[in-house]
């Protein structure tokens, strides 16, 4: 055991070997050791057992002690106070507690405090930034240890829902909440996801100084209202997301006899599958939509999640009865909700009910069942089976979910999408 | 002290049987209810009676197909059916189908004693042997009738025919084992009789209850599907209610005993069967609609998509 141990974290300083030295440059070492003692690891830690329960870096901005991570980094100890605090450790390996100063749930950003800071700062730049400009990402990957990486700037994304910065950076887990500088050594955004091979995104500055500016100007209470505070910022942004969604027309696709939405936004993905031998008896060809920037509130709960699939069931051989009774199965298939790993302290218990819908001129089975978010009361999360009816062979059927919304936008979008559905044979 | 005593030679057994009775009259028939049952397919459910009146014996046909015939000890009659009631005394033979009984009265008792079954109260097992029948009702006929022949993947004939053939003997085995609950409990006392007998009609009513739920296999919305079940069910119910009572109006002994043992174990099996078969009959969904599958739909009735919308909000009330 000891042996394979000591394999494993061979192999794992051998795979970050090269990155450190790639970063061989005399300016990433001279960044790294000026800002070393300004960087933190940051925990949340479970006050139960003590250990903690995730783990990411920190910046320091201020002299006061203001440290900058993200908000998914201490998101357990906002939503949990009661059985979460945040730990943080400087360079030196000293420890701290530390307090919420204020956070932004949309663009995952948070700024803690700590008592004794140290007194080296971070200079916050400016979120202007070329494509191919080189910039540096430290933090703390896999909890191995401070690291600083070299990449590449390729500007902001269009295809993602919140303003994003994507780079050529390898970032690691670990690494959430640490500061990309520019050459002079000025923050110019925080590490937020890993998007692919060495491809991460980063949260631009803009939204940190917008942050720091709050803070500043003494906004943000107590820890207690946090709860309300993260459906304020989830309101405030669902307004913008689902209003501009509800404004725009959406975009339609052909399937089967219908034509449904599709990619009703540009930061929706499509896949199709064409289902052709499902069974011998039946051809399901599929159509599956949805948005990858839900918000992350905590480990097992997200906001502002959309999906919906289609499934388009055909049997020639079955006779209605039959049919019906395996489309039935289909549908029936119990309540899923498969968007997260909610719990029982986390959501309240599903109500459903259903309704025969007239939508298109056709009779649909509409089986709607939400449950509202127990720390956000104010949120709820739908899903929607329906199936059309009254053709002997033939059969829509359709699961949408909507993840942490409100019941104004639920609404909204339900009757919207109920609308855009057409039938065309 | 036995009143009435009878020999019967039917075809049932070889050997004579006897039988010893306290009251006054014994009705004698193949249905459940008389006091001396006899299998014979040429005997009606309710024939005859016979009766001590006056401390004299008397024989009435209830008007049945067959008719008796009765060989009076002294060994005159036999030739014709008898109509109305026939006085009689006692070593008499009556005639019915192709059972004779040979009658005495007290003092003229000439079977060994050994064969007067003694009878005792046997409860736990009749517990057992009632909860043997209800279990042998709602696993085989339920559950085989509706899985086995349940489309849930390609079903070839070959399945189709299995689960029929399966059915088939589910039900064969439930009736030997209804008839082998019928025979067991001949034999015991009278309260216990009368009280499997409730759990019978009880146990039977069940079966109904699903003939209930799929009779209203044309509903298409959840209004008319529980309208259908409660007529329907309810229909079923009062069938086999009056029935029961018409039955037992015609007894001689106390009803009250077998209208409990319907009126409890329906109250216990139903709620319990329905929890067990038919969960999801509380959750709303597509699965009591299949009929949809028959209907065209210009005919199925729907809502506008604004008053669905409008209907979230009895769910979010839920909530809050």
């Amino acid at each position: 055991m000891a042996k394979f141990f000591i394999l494993i974290l061979t192999l794992i300083f051998f795979a970050i070997h090269p990155a450190r030295a790639e970063v061989s440059s005399s300016l990433a070492e001279s960044h790294f050791k000026k800002y070393l003692s300004a960087l933190y690891q940051v925990e949340s830690v479970s006050v139960q057992s003590n250990k903690k329960n995730s783990v990411g870096t920190g910046f320091q901005i201020s002299p006061q002690g203001h440290i900058v991570t993200n908000y998914h980094v201490v998101a357990d100890s906002i939503i949990s106070p009661e059985s979460f605090h945040i730990r943080v450790f400087m360079s030196d390996g000293s420890e701290q507690t530390a307090g919420i100063v204020n956070f932004d749930v949309v663009h995952d950003l948070a700024i803690i405090q700590i008592k004794s800071p140290s007194a080296v700062i971070f200079p916050l730049g400016s979120s202007e930034m070329s494509n191919g400009k080189k910039i540096f990402s430290i933090g703390n990957p896999l909890d191995l240890g401070m690291t600083i990486m070299e990449g590449l700037s390729n500007g902001y994304m269009d295809k993602t829902l919140y303003k994003k910065m994507l780079t050529t950076l390898s970032l690691n887990h670990g690494m959430s909440g640490g500061p990309t500088i520019d050459e002079d050594g000025s923050v110019v955004g925080v590490n937020v996801a890993i998007a692919g091979n060495a491809l991460s995104f980063l949260v631009p500055i803009e939204f940190l100084e917008e942050l720091w500016q709050k803070v500043q100007a003494g906004g943000r209470g107590a820890s207690a209202s946090s709860t309300y505070q993260i459906e304020k910022q989830l309101i405030a942004q669902e307004d913008l997301y689902i209003g501009s969604m509800l404004g725009r027309p959406w975009e339609k696709q052909r399937f089967g006899d219908f034509i449904v939405p599709s990619a009703i936004s540009k930061e929706f993905t499509c896949w199709g599958s064409p289902g052709d031998n499902v069974a011998v008896w039946i051809t399901e060809p599929s159509l599956q939509c949805e948005i990858k920037d839900d918000l992350y509130i905590s480990s097992s709960v997200s906001a502002h999640a959309v999906s919906f699939n289609y499934s388009w069931i055909q049997s020639r051989e079955y006779d209605p009865f039959r049919f019906y009774y395996l489309a039935d199965l289909r549908v029936s298939s119990g309540y899923r909700f498969e968007l997260d790993s909610a719990g029982e302290k986390d959501v309240e218990n599903f109500k459903c009910r259903s309704d025969i819908v007239n939508i298109a001129h056709n009779p649909f089975w509409v089986s709607t069942c939400t449950r509202q978010l127990k720390k956000l009361t104010q949120l709820y999360d739908v899903n929607v089976r329906m199936a059309s009816l009254g053709e002997p062979r033939e059969m829509l059927v359709v699961e949408l979910t909507l993840g942490g919304l409100t019941q104004a936008s639920i609404k909204a979008f339900l009757d919207k999408f109920y609308r855009e559905i057409q039938w065309q044979k | 002290m036995a009143k009435i005593v009878c020999a019967i030679d039917s075809s049932e057994s070889a050997q004579l049987r006897y039988e010893a009775f306290d009251q006054d009259i014994i009705r004698i028939g193949r249905a459940f209810d008389n006091d001396l049952i006899i299998h014979d397919l040429f005997i009606n459910a309710h024939h005859a009676c016979i009766r001590i009146k006056d401390g004299r014996f008397e024989c009435e046909d209830y008007g049945s197909l067959n008719g008796i015939y009765i060989v009076h000890a002294q060994g005159s009659g036999g030739e014709s059916k008898v109509s109305g009631t026939v006085p009689f005394t006692t070593g008499a033979v009556i005639h019915l189908g192709k059972t004779s009984i040979r009658v005495y009265d007290s003092q003229h008792i000439v079977a060994p004693p050994l064969l007067l079954k003694e009878i005792k109260p046997v409860v736990p097992h009749h517990v057992f042997t009632g909860l043997v029948i209800v279990l042998c009702q709602f696993y085989f006929v339920y559950f085989i009738l509706i899985h086995a022949t349940s489309v849930r993947a390609n079903v070839s004939p070959v399945q189709i025919l299995l689960g029929a053939t399966l059915t088939l003997l589910a039900l064969v085995i439930w009736s030997a084992l209804w008839a082998a609950f019928t025979r067991f409990a001949r034999h015991q006392p009278r309260f216990v009789r009368h009280l499997t007998f409730g759990c019978q009609w009880a146990v039977l009513i069940w079966p109904l209850f699903i003939m209930g739920k799929y009779a209203t296999f044309f509903a298409v919305n959840e209004a008319v599907y529980v309208t259908g079940f409660i007529v329907v069910s309810g229909c079923m119910g009062v069938f086999i209610l009056s029935n029961h009572l018409a039955i037992a109006a015609n007894m001689t002994f106390v009803k009250r005993t077998t209208i409990a043992g319907v009126i409890v174990l329906s109250l216990i099996l139903i709620p319990v069967m329905s929890f067990f078969g038919n969960r999801r009959n509380f959750v709303p969904d597509p699965g009591h609609y299949i009929n949809l599958a028959a209907i065209p739909k210009r005919i199925i009735p729907s809502i506008p998509v604004s008053e669905a919308v409008k209907r979230l909000d009895t769910l979010f009330k839920q909530q809050d």
